[in-house]
């Protein structure tokens, strides 16, 4: 008898463990402590070991950015330039402010300046840019007798241009809606430092896929064998010491570096570090510890959901927030039952809560992004909106049901919502989406998850139900003829609308900027009004660093994937005193 | 496995009421888990999906029992509909497992010889393949949902199960009874239906039994994983996913109750399923069981 009691006495207690356990390190919440303010960053110090990431990480198979572009696209920013960039100084969070150089894939065009190439101009024909003198080919390469240190010509710049046209990531490029081949096999060098790109057909958006898509590799790497890291050549700020496969990827200063920083008035060579490493961690747990335990310096990409924590354990650790760029939005199948009607695409957008969905899943960003960004051309601000726009934004769950009975479905229906198993936000949200419709509009939505590339696979060919997640990048005014324009690429919602092709037919020889905002502000409006696409919310990712690392207020160059390397500095004795 | 006696559901219950109490307990968690599984829609104060969008992460109250999700949906709810889920998946698919590997079991057993050999060699094939990775594969290429879950899950396990039906099989049809009716001219089909599956029962049921937690601790694992029961069903497995480890260090009780109901679960099952082995089994009965060292030792 004793042995039964003490048995099931002892079931009872495991089973009451658990519970016990979760109370006591529920024990230990306290609420959150601010990061402390920016320091000011002194006298610039050169030296010293920068350690970094960005993106969750693994190995890159190939060097060649060319052809095979992630993840190797953030680990050759270091090494090859860009033709242009985004001035960060001057617009970034240390100037003017107009601009944060966020996780943005693509910098609005005002904000942009040259790189290697220093000037250009362009016409409805061609593109004439003006390679900066001085800027070298490092020669520096980990395998031995790769090239010579050489100064970088506009024939490089013609070579490089036309060898990515011809690759599979540019004919990727090429073969999207918005950018219509504009280029033709007319790429050549007019002299040493001018190179010209007769257009086959002019494009409004013609810079971002010129001046900000193409990473300059020595040809003598390409010739050399492209793939290997250790042959690697640019013009960069650092050359690569060793990339180990599976551990981490290293880079040395380029002491003969073309940019120059001024700061307080006196000029300095740049970069200031002599090292940086970007360690390969694929977990997201591991990479929080390494940042929480100084193995990292800065970590660019910190989920919100480990804020809370951070800021708790390192108050130390100096933050921002920034709009990751990616915009999540519902599409709706304009072209099926019962979406064909456009006050049932109202009503769906009238009758979703968007600030319940954002309170609950995505928790910071920007609500109003889509389909084109605040401070990108053709963005109309939210007051500017017509009044019947402008409804759409308020959560109204009354008029939303009147309105789907007066379209004849005054029970509501049921909808069928694909998302990707690995997008576990868009599942999420799709979880929301299901609980908010039925309860406020009657409507039953069944979610479907489906694998990552059937998944691919059914948005390219069409083939999903009623609805589909989706996330878009409207950094660029394109956005809007992309997902909007009869039969555009992304066109997801199979919307067509006359007006919104003739405007995207105008807008896309128009060099001017006064010219085209107007037509992209209609589009916008008309894009908008006819709800094709529910847009949600754009989230946002938090930078962390620690204050050692002086120059730097959370800002990532975002068309080369990286912090500015080259004008941060470290600042050891701080590093030193604070126990690193 | 007690082979060649008949199954009496009355006078099983009286032995494991007299000889294993903790099967007992484990009847009544599984009882009640089949209790709260069909009286769901009474029993929770709110829908399994209703959203409650100004309280998102609410510790448990008066009003929210057990606290909310992220999302602002009541837990305590979506506990008592997730035990539908679980019975509906662990009888189902238990069921489907017993049936195929009654089917297997029996018709390999019968027929033996070549046909014997060749079907053990396909269940061995079968058997090698890592469970888990052969559910995700599978899973992913009929897609996630109630219905593809059970199928696979049944068939799975009731493939493996298979072996032991044949066991018992091979045993019974060395009897005398079976010969007779063999010599009198029975039909295979009368023989099978009216002299072998009665006498195999108990096996049957100890494998249903014994299935039963596994298959609900599986739907949870899938579940956790993403390859389960799709959202928003309330699953205990995806109550336990992503979003319950994101938030555990704010709301514990995302992690904390799923994590209870599907261990006081599987514990009952488990207890019950391993009570009905231990009584059925005549290897174990009053033989190697702890029960039966007592009982042993009480007789002298």
């Amino acid at each position: 008898m004793y042995k039964r009691a003490s048995m099931l006495l002892a079931s009872l207690l495991a089973v009451a463990l658990v519970p016990a356990l979760a109370f006591a390190s529920a024990a230990a919440d306290a609420e959150p402590e601010p990061a402390t303010a920016a320091m000011a960053d002194g006298e610039p110090q050169y030296g010293g070991t920068f350690t970094y990431l960005i993106w969750g990480t693994g190995d890159a198979e190939s060097a060649d950015v060319h052809v095979d572009i992630w993840p190797a696209l953030q680990y050759v920013s270091p090494v090859l330039e860009k033709l242009a960039n985004g001035n960060i100084d001057k617009y970034g969070p240390k100037g003017t402010g107009e601009y944060t150089f966020g996780p943005q894939p693509t910098v609005p065009y005002k904000f942009v300046e040259g790189n290697v190439v220093e000037s250009w101009e362009v016409t409805a024909e061609k593109a004439t840019l003006h390679v900066r003198p001085g800027v070298f080919w490092t020669g520096l390469s980990v395998n031995p007798g790769v090239m010579e240190r050489r100064e970088y010509t506009a024939q490089d710049l013609a070579t490089i241009l036309q060898r990515i046209l011809e690759s599979p990531r540019g004919g990727g490029v090429v073969a999207s809606d918005f950018i219509a081949t504009p280029y033709s096999e007319s790429i050549y060098a007019q002299d040493d430092y001018t190179a010209i790109i007769e257009f086959k057909q002019f494009y409004f958006e013609w810079w971002t896929n010129i001046l900000l898509s193409f990473e300059q590799m020595a040809p003598e790497t390409i010739a050399a064998g492209p793939k290997d890291w250790h042959n690697l050549v640019g013009t960069g700020p650092f050359v690569i010491k060793e990339y180990v496969s599976g551990s981490h990827i290293a880079y040395q200063r380029n002491p003969d570096y073309w940019k120059r920083t001024v700061i307080d008035g006196k000029e300095y060579q740049t970069p200031f570090v002599d090292e940086m490493v970007w360690p390969f961690i694929a977990d997201e747990s591991t990479q929080i510890a390494a940042l929480r335990t100084a193995t990292l310096d800065a970590h660019l990409n910190v989920d919100v959901s480990h804020q809370e924590s951070l800021d708790r354990t390192n108050p130390d650790l100096l933050k921002t927030e920034q709009p990751s760029g990616d915009a999540n939005f519902i599409v709706l199948r304009a072209d099926k039952e019962p979406f064909t009607d456009v006050n049932v695409r109202r009503a769906m957008m009238i009758g979703t809560d968007r600030g319940a969905i954002f309170d609950a899943v995505t928790g910071i960003g920007v609500g109003y992004s889509w389909p084109i960004f605040p401070g990108s051309t053709g963005h109309v601000p939210m007051d500017d909106l017509p009044e019947s726009t402008r409804m759409l934004f308020d959560h109204n769950p009354d008029l939303a049901r009147k309105m789907l009975a007066d379209a004849g479905y005054p029970d509501g229906f049921d909808l069928e919502i694909t998302v990707p198993t690995v997008e576990l936000e868009m599942i999420d949200l799709a979880e929301m989406l299901a609980g908010l419709w039925e309860q406020d509009l009657g409507v039953k939505l069944n979610i479907n998850i489906v694998d990552h590339n059937a998944y691919g696979a059914m948005r390219e060919q069409r083939t999903y139900g009623n609805i589909i997640m989706w996330e878009g990048y409207p950094l660029l005014s394109s956005s809007v003829i992309d997902y909007y324009k009869t039969g555009a690429y992304s066109n997801y919602s199979m919307y067509s609308n006359p007006r919104i092709d003739e405007l995207a037919a105008e807008v896309s020889v128009l060099s001017e900027v006064s010219d085209l905002e107007p037509l992209l502000q209609e589009m916008f409006t008309i894009a908008l009004d006819e709800v094709a696409i529910i847009p949600l919310a754009m989230a946002s990712q938090y930078t962390y660093w620690w204050p050692w690392v002086r120059n730097y207020h959370g800002e990532r160059n975002a068309t080369i994937i990286q912090p500015p390397v080259e004008t941060l500095w470290i600042d050891q004795a701080l590093k030193q005193e604070m126990g690193y | 496995m007690e082979t060649g006696r008949r199954f009496r559901p009355v006078e099983f219950m009286n032995r494991l009421w007299r000889e294993k109490p903790l099967g007992m307990v484990g009847a009544a968690i599984t009882v009640l888990l089949l209790l709260i599984g069909l009286l769901a829609d009474l029993l929770a104060p709110y829908g399994m999906n209703e959203v409650f969008r100004r309280e998102l992460l609410e510790r448990p109250s008066l009003k929210f029992w057990l606290g909310t999700d992220n999302f602002g949906r009541d837990i305590f709810s979506r506990i008592i509909y997730g035990a539908r889920i679980s019975v509906v998946v662990g009888l189902s698919a238990s069921a489907i497992a017993a049936v195929s590997s009654a089917l297997i079991g029996i018709v390999s057993g019968y027929v033996g010889g070549r046909f014997d050999l060749w079907i053990q060699r396909l269940v061995d094939a079968w058997m090698s393949l890592p469970g888990l990775v052969l559910l995700i594969f599978m899973i992913s290429v009929v897609g996630p949902g109630m219905l593809q879950l059970i199928v696979v899950l049944g068939l799975l396990l009731g493939i493996g199960g298979s072996r032991v039906i044949r066991s018992a099989v091979i045993a019974i049809k060395e009897n005398e009874y079976v010969a007779a009716a063999v010599a009198v001219g029975s039909r295979t089909s009368e023989l099978l239906w009216r002299h072998i599956l009665p006498n195999i029962m108990a096996p049957i049921i100890v494998q249903f039994t014994t299935n039963a937690p596994q298959v609900i601790l599986i739907e949870a694992s899938l579940s956790f994983l993403g390859y389960g029961i799709p959202p928003p069903a309330p699953s205990w497995g995806s109550m336990l996913g992503f979003n319950a480890r994101r938030y555990m260090f704010q709301a514990w009780w995302m992690v904390v109750w799923p994590g209870v109901a599907l261990s006081v679960v599987v514990f009952g099952v488990n207890m019950f399923g391993d009570a009905v082995r231990d009584l059925l089994d005549p290897k174990l009965r009053g033989g190697a069981g702890r029960y039966g060292l007592r009982k042993r030792k009480a007789k002298r």
